[in-house]
């Protein structure tokens, strides 16, 4: 949720000047790789799978990265204190886990997109069942926060009007998106990477320098918010609610997002598609504590009295980057919204075109055709978002927690059973279909349940209990439940129901056989860099 | 809707060739992160910036500066597939 911020800082025509560059130098890249985007939707929807591993890897971190990121995240931190930490470190072991027990299953069915996979894995029904939701609500939807977070930052820091900056920035992403396809979205998310962490990266440096160093920002951190293996929070409940559920929902995330998927499935091989989670988590794992975690607990220490948590990051920006950088910042913010936008948009036309309109629609017609309208739909899909968007602006708080409502309801079981669906061979179609709609239905009977206990004072003691279980916020503990039931439904009914036996040959548990030795290096380093995590939170705080 | 799964189509990935022919990104980004160094270079003699601040813009700027130029050069290094038979490997 973001929170006002009061000032607004003008900018001086170097900086502007920047902001044209970097946005000039972004359009002229889709511009560049018109050519190779017209091609097939292949080409303009996985690259024709010529992406190297590192790059996927540097594409997932950017696309991944925005301001719900440096300004959401920061402000978690600085509300909760240091039990936020196991956030990235329960993401990056949930990556590592899909990277080397479920990526190459993923790759081995020859897939494009997820829907397409789960189509080729189990059914038709379960295909179309994810490409449905994804493509008409959750794309949408997120795609409307994104523009929203991006345009309100700029409001807030700079000044720029809220509504113009939805729809320029929108038409910019969209442009350079469809114009150039996927090449594009992973060119100018190699620099968008760069331009956004590298203010941070001196924003961090600054910070620390401020409060006096690591071991000042420790001090000044008030009880509740300064151990990080507190066991209980009345936010996030408990910590093995915490903990677990970070993993369930790591886990479901990183098997089931369209536009996360599509990078290994981008990737040149196998192997490649295991670099790029790899990479991405160990980037998550050490980097984004220092750009965003430490920061926060910095803020916490320099600014102990914010008015909103979100304010953390914008009110360390505003007092400690000086002209020049401060437009850095402001580019790095369009930048991190470029990277996931462009990413969201050219997932929607690759998925609405080959998995509905090539499918069902108008099958049998040629490359150019199906690019034309991908690049059609990517338009209309553009124009829907800014209005969801709109939307958004009119009721922040309600809308964002709404979103993470319907993350936590429809990824945990496409995520279980994408999950399963790798690992064990006699997975059934009927199984997984039973295992999305008891999950999905005991994640919304959660959500109905809450709704009801919180609002009627004849449940108020009921309501205290649950809480005090699971957390003031619930969905550390929906993600877990609701993952565990899809799994355990989708295991009992592939045992029980009628339907097939062994439908994947390529499927089965086990530790990975003939991993090259830079995989197991960078299994090592990650392994040894969550550790030395951890240390550092142990010795410094 | 039929329940029966999508044969399997296990076909060879596409070549390399666009690789060889399509645009340099290390150029595109070394050109934009060289600019952009450029103006955060010019920004203290543009802006009332304090002494520290105006420090941490060049040396900030000297880095993206640095980042920029090497894009450039390996940008503008020959590609492996358009080099001719015989002629050795850019070092």
């Amino acid at each position: 949720m973001l929170a006002a911020i009061p000032e607004t800082i003008p900018l001086v025509w170097t900086e502007w000047g920047m902001i044209l560059v970097f946005i000039g130098g972004v359009l002229y890249a889709g511009w560049a790789f018109r050519k190779q985007a017209g091609v097939s939707l292949d080409s303009a929807y996985l690259a024709d799978r010529e992406v190297p591993g590192f790059v996927a890897s540097l594409s997932t971190v950017a696309t991944n990265l925005n301001i719900n990121d440096f300004v959401g995240r920061a402000g978690f931190v600085y509300l909760l204190g240091m039990i936020a930490v196991h956030d990235m470190v329960t993401g990056a072991l949930a990556m590592g886990f899909v990277a080397l027990f479920v990526m190459r299953q993923l790759r081995g069915l020859n897939a494009r997109t997820l829907g397409d996979w789960l189509e080729r894995r189990y059914s038709t029904s379960v295909g179309v069942a994810y490409s449905l939701i994804w493509v008409f609500v959750w794309m949408l939807f997120n795609l409307g926060l994104y523009i929203f977070g991006g345009a309100f930052i700029l409001n807030q820091l700079v000044g720029w009007d809220l509504y113009w900056s939805l729809v320029v920035l929108s038409v910019i992403a969209a442009g350079y998106t469809l114009m150039g396809g996927f090449r594009a979205v992973v060119a100018t998310d190699l620099l968008q990477l760069v331009l956004m962490f590298f203010p941070m990266v001196i924003l961090a440096i600054t910070a620390i320098v401020h409060a006096g160093g690591f071991a000042a920002i420790a001090e000044a951190l008030p009880e509740g918010k300064n151990n990080p293996w507190q066991w209980h929070t009345d936010s996030l409940g408990s910590l093995s609610v915490v903990l677990f559920g970070g993993l369930a929902m790591g886990m479901s995330y990183w098997s089931s997002e369209a536009q996360v998927v599509q990078r290994p499935l981008s990737a040149r091989d196998s192997d490649s598609a295991i670099v790029s989670y790899l990479g991405a988590a160990f980037w998550y794992m050490i980097l984004m504590p220092f750009v965003v975690t430490i920061p926060a607990l910095a803020a916490i220490s320099l600014f102990p009295d914010l008015g909103h948590h979100d304010e953390a990051i914008p009110t360390l920006i505003r007092h400690m980057l000086p002209s020049g950088l401060y437009g850095m910042v402001i580019i790095g913010m369009i930048a991190g919204f470029f990277s996931s936008a462009d990413s969201q948009i050219n997932a929607f036309c690759g998925m609405f075109t080959h998995e509905i309109y090539k499918r069902f629609l108008v099958p049998g017609r040629s490359n150019h055709h199906y690019v034309t309208v991908s690049r059609v739909a990517g338009v209309l899909f553009t124009l829907a978002a800014i209005g969801t968007a709109i939307l958004v602006s009119t009721n922040t708080g309600g809308m964002v927690l709404f979103a993470i409502s319907v993350l936590v309801t429809i990824m945990p079981p496409f995520g279980a059973v994408t999950i399963l669906g790798c690992l064990w061979r006699r997975a059934t179609s009927a199984g997984a279909l039973a295992g999305l709609v008891v999950g999905g239905g005991w994640s919304i009977g959660l959500i109905l349940f809450e709704q009801i206990v919180s609002r009627d004072p004849r449940y108020e003691a009921l309501f205290a209990t649950y809480t005090s279980m699971v957390g003031e916020q619930t969905f550390n503990f929906r993600a877990l439940t609701t993952f565990l039931i899809t799994l355990l439904v989708a295991v009992g009914g592939s045992l029980l129901l009628p339907g097939r036996g062994i439908v994947s040959q390529t499927a089965g548990v086990g530790l990975p056989r003939n991993v090259p030795a830079h995989i197991l290096s960078m299994v090592a380093a990650l392994f040894l860099g969550g550790m030395a995590i951890y240390v550092f939170w142990s010795l410094m705080f | 809707m039929s329940n029966q799964p999508r044969p399997v189509n296990l076909s060879p990935q596409s070549s390399t060739a666009s690789q060889k022919t399509g645009p340099r990104v290390s150029l595109i980004h070394g050109v934009i992160v060289t600019l952009i160094a450029v103006l955060l270079l010019l920004t203290p003699q543009v802006a009332d910036i304090e002494p520290r601040g105006a420090l941490i813009d060049y040396i900030c700027g000297a880095l993206l500066l640095l980042l920029g130029l090497g894009l450039i050069a390996l940008g503008l290094r020959p590609r492996r597939g358009n080099r001719q038979e015989g002629t050795p490997p850019a070092r």
